[in-house]
């Protein structure tokens, strides 16, 4: 990463840049804090050089006897100081400072303590920098001039100090404190909260909070898998919150747990921003937490529901679906490229589906560590969708494979609600199940928005490549496909995504030709939308799927190392036929069609049974 | 590019397919061969109006920020490890009836520790560094800048050299030779440049002046304070001026005494809040009044030999203003100025 005015410098004169990292542990920089970095820490330099920096683009505020850089560049050449070659020791850097500052507020040199404690250390400085930051806080909340003069300093230091330093909860205490004895919102609460802070620990100091004004009412839910904030009307809990910035919580609640068959209750405790929609993991799905607010206030909420049969909520324990269906789960990538771009989802024999967004530019793509190619077999003009772009796009295996395990559709209890279920996710190659809730009908007709709990630990990319495709599962049976995943937001611990809704699924299993017994569609439903010229279409579709399975056949000579044995790969095939050939003699008027592709499929069968007897002989 | 490999489906199976099917028209046919992967290629979907209810009309949604990687990203994109995300509301979602109770209020205990933190007075001392080191330390300061500002007397010892040529040449000693000595005798004019480029050695430029008081003792230095040049053809920006006392238009010292000129001299980078800024020009044409009226300008500045205008580096005696800076450098660096001077050199 770098900066055009960090180049421009570097370019003129690449010892000021040096300089200029050794002086970004600074609050400000000065003459004669100039002068003791260069000539300790980078002799080769000359006085010239501390001119060039004094008077180059870095400096964002400048007078006759000192300057400051922009926060950003500063955030830059911090980094530049402690991860680059040649650089002397952050801890000399930090020493120098100390000797030049030694006359100058305690303030300052505290801000400069802890941010090069943070630049030196990284994560293992957090116990200092707390140890650092205590008298400051001692200070604020001692009452008194010293502690106004404390508040503001921390109100004008938050935007300079380092990441790490704002990420200690005892800084997060500092500038809770000093924003709200200064009635003003904080600048920065220092990124996200902590979870595992206690609020006593941000409580303790916080001046009395029924002076702030009314408290505010919020609304919260116990949702499958956590809970969830949002508006107060309508919400069957609610609770009463200081009008801080930000709202902050502490949420309690019992998690059963067995060891060697004893049971017990561990409890936990999470703290948490309180605002409408934020979503907070609980593990163990408990059925009554107990929320404390900052002003101590404390609050219990129950679950009413729980094993009720009401088909509003899903209020029973997650269960994954059985891991035998992650083998209709294909990660697929470029051919060529061993980059995934996401997952396609087996929903028949050899029919998948994806995303649209997936496959993008890609007409053929390989299934990861697999020789097995997919084909993009675009929807023809007969299966349009009227004008609109589909989400989902269908994949056939361009060399006749046939998938063992093939998701077979279901509808959702009821269209209007939300579901409880689940989507694979491949990590380390591996799909395993991952835990999902998807929200009630919304403003969109062909998505449903959702929530991934506890996704894996990847980078943006990979959980993507990971999960978009993948399916929404609910009782074993294929309820939506994943479209597309925003990966958590640190500490959320969930990730955002968007499945398609039951009728958008509804209207792919027809158009891909999925049987209407497996599909879960009733005969005149499916004749009410196809018509007579589609059902024409539909029964040419199955027969000719019969044709390629066939083709499977003789590819499987070719497998012969990937399956177990040549005659349980033909039995195996032989029982798919017949699978799909009682599907084809449900159709109506076809009998005699039927016959010719029997006698078909049979005379193909006997050449294939003396071609391998032949081998085997 | 992909090895283009034949398909699964011969020509022949496909035959008996239609065979076995008897499609009425182009159009099933053409189904019936993309269905079987057939090497006629399928044509490009179609966005023909039809009557399926397949999906409903509704408004285009924004781009989720999640939305699946394209391939264009996945071919350009690095192994990413902290590809910056927009974060995104998550879905309100349907939640069981719950039955919520005030339990009471707790207050909160302070930790053990605020006892025994230590007292912050967050204002007490001050807001600057010490001052810096002096770029010229106490016993090379003295040694460069008498070597820079010394002038020749004639001493007490005779030029025997000197005398043994004239009488060697036929002609008559109306005087006798001394040797020359260097001496502060004659003082120094020493002017300061106030302009913003020197703020950075401003504590430095104390430091020097002290320096060079104690060097040539009290009543022998003129300080005298200007801004970006003495005679600078602009008015504004003409003069110099005194510790006490207003502006004025500067004057030669009397002759033979040297001038000690402290600036950038149009070498500093830009100030962009500062409009006033002295010209080479301006420069040349000052260090030519100087030598005119028969003294010796020397010039110390921050900026290296390299940042030098060379016209001004004929007319003056730079000192570079370094701790790299020797005595023997400076002595000689005025001998060859003023040998220069001797031959008209810097005309």
């Amino acid at each position: 990463m770098t900066d055009a005015r960090l180049s421009e410098l570097e370019q003129e004169s690449p010892l000021a840049v040096r300089l200029a990292e050794l002086a970004s542990l600074a609050v400000r920089v000065d003459a004669g804090l100039l002068r003791r970095l260069r000539r300790d820490l980078l002799p080769e330099a000359d006085v010239a050089v501390e001119l060039e920096l004094w008077f180059s683009t870095l400096v964002e505020a400048r007078s006759e006897n000192g300057f400051q850089m922009a926060p950003d560049v500063v955030a830059l050449l911090r980094r530049r100081l402690a991860s680059e070659p040649g650089r002397p020791p952050v801890s000399r850097v930090r020493a120098v400072l100390a000797e030049a500052h030694a006359q100058v507020s305690p303030a300052i040199r505290l801000e400069e303590k802890v941010n090069g404690l943070a630049v030196e250390l990284g994560t293992a400085a957090r116990p200092l920098i707390a140890d650092a930051l205590r008298p400051a806080l001692r200070a604020l909340t001692a009452g008194g001039p010293e502690a106004a003069q404390t508040a503001r300093w921390v109100f004008h230091a938050v935007p300079r100090l380092h990441p790490l330093v704002l990420a200690t909860p005892i800084a997060r205490t500092l500038v809770l404190a000093a924003s709200l004895l200064l009635r003003t919102r904080p600048r920065s609460i220092g990124g996200a909260l902590e979870p595992t802070q206690s609020i006593a620990e941000l409580g303790w100091a916080l001046p009395p909070l029924d002076l702030l004004g009314e408290p505010e009412s919020l609304g919260v839910e116990l949702v499958p898998g956590g809970l969830q904030f949002c508006a107060p009307d309508g919400a069957s809990g609610r609770i009463q919150l200081p009008p801080t910035e930000p709202r902050v919580v502490e949420i309690e609640w019992a998690l059963e747990v067995i060891v060697e068959t004893t049971r017990g209750w561990d409890r936990r405790r999470v703290l948490s921003e309180a605002a409408a929609g934020v979503l907070v993991a609980l593990a163990g799905d408990p059925d009554e937490v107990t929320i404390t607010t900052l002003s101590g206030d404390r609050y219990q909420l129950s679950r009413q529901t729980r094993g009720a049969d009401t088909a509003a909520t899903s209020a029973t324990r997650y269960v994954p679906p059985s891991p035998r269906l992650l083998a209709a789960c294909l990660q697929i990538e470029p051919l060529g490229m061993p980059t995934p771009l996401g997952v396609a989802v087996a929903v028949g024999p050899a029919l998948l589906l994806t995303p649209t967004a997936v496959l993008r530019e890609f007409p053929v793509v390989g299934v990861h560590d697999s020789a097995t190619q997919l084909a993009w077999r675009p929807w023809s003009a007969r299966e349009s969708d009227e004008g609109h772009e589909d989400e989902l796009a269908r994949l056939v295996p361009i060399h006749g494979e046939i998938f063992d395990v093939a998701l077979q559709a279901s509808e959702w209890a009821s269209e209007d609600d939300g579901l409880e279920g689940s989507v694979a996710g491949f990590v380390e190659d591996r799909p395993r199940w991952f835990h999902v809730v998807v929200q009630p009908r919304d403003e969109r007709w062909s998505v449903r928005r959702g929530v991934l709990w506890h996704p894996p630990q990847l980078s943006a990319r990979e959980l993507r490549a990971a999960f978009v495709g993948s399916p929404f599962v609910v009782d074993d049976r294929l309820a939506g496909v994943v479209l597309s995943l925003t990966p958590p937001s640190p500490p959320a611990e969930y990730a955002t995504i968007e499945v398609t809704s039951p009728g958008y699924l509804r209207s792919v299993r027809v158009r891909a030709g999925l049987s209407a017994s497996s599909s879960g569609l009733d005969r005149e439903s499916v004749d009410e939308v196809e018509g007579d010229q589609a059902a024409r279409q539909r029964k040419l579709e199955l027969v000719a799927r019969l044709i390629a399975l066939l083709a499977g056949i003789r590819n499987a000579r070719t497998r012969r190392a990937q399956t177990a044995s040549l005659g349980q790969r033909k039995m195996l095939l032989i029982a798919r036929l017949v699978r799909v050939l009682n599907g084809v003699a449900e159709e109506r008027g076809f009998q005699d069609r039927q016959v010719a592709v029997l006698k078909e499929i049979s005379d193909r069968l006997s050449a294939f049974d003396g071609s391998t007897q032949a081998r085997d002989a | 590019m992909c090895e283009r490999r034949r398909g699964p489906i011969s020509l022949g199976d496909t035959l008996r397919v239609e065979a076995a099917l008897r499609p009425r028209d182009a159009a099933t046919r053409e189904a019936v061969e993309a269905l079987l992967g057939a090497e006629r290629s399928a044509p490009p979907a179609k966005l023909v109006p039809s009557a399926g209810p397949w999906k409903q009309n509704e408004p285009k949604a924004a781009p989720a920020p999640g939305a699946a990687p394209s391939a264009g990203r996945a071919k350009t994109a690095p192994a990413d490890s902290g590809e910056s995300v927009p974060a995104a509301a998550p879905p309100r979602l349907a939640g069981s009836a719950v039955a919520s109770r005030h339990l009471g209020r707790t207050s909160f205990a302070p930790p053990a520790w605020l006892m025994t933190a230590d007292s912050f007075s967050p204002l007490a001392g001050g807001n600057v560094s010490l001052p810096p080191p002096p770029i010229f330390d106490r016993l090379r300061s003295r040694a460069i800048l008498g070597a820079a500002l010394a002038t020749f007397t004639a001493g007490s010892e005779v030029d025997l050299e000197r005398a043994t040529a004239a009488l060697a040449a036929g002609r008559r000693l109306q005087r006798i030779p001394y040797r020359p000595v260097p001496t502060l005798g004659r003082g120094a004019q020493v002017l300061v440049d106030r302009a913003r480029a020197l703020d950075p050695l401003r504590l430095d430029l104390v430091q020097l002046l002290a320096d060079l008081e104690l060097l040539f003792g009290p009543g022998r230095l003129e300080v005298l304070s200007f801004a970006h040049c003495p005679s600078a053809s602009d008015a504004r920006r003409r003069g110099v001026w005194a510790e006490s006392g207003g502006r004025r238009a500067w004057r030669a010292p009397a002759r033979g005494m040297p001038v000690l000129v402290v600036s950038d001299f149009a070498a500093s980078p830009a100030v962009d809040d500062d409009e006033d800024v002295a010209t080479p020009g301006e420069w040349l044409q000052f260090a030519r009044q100087v030598r005119a009226d028969f003294c010796h300008p020397v010039a110390l500045t921050p900026y290296p030999p390299s940042r030098w205008q060379p016209a001004l580096a004929r007319l003056l005696s730079f000192v570079h203003w370094s701790e790299r800076t020797t005595a023997r450098q400076v002595m000689r660096a005025v001998r060859e100025a003023r040998m220069r001077a001797a031959a008209g050199g810097y005309r």
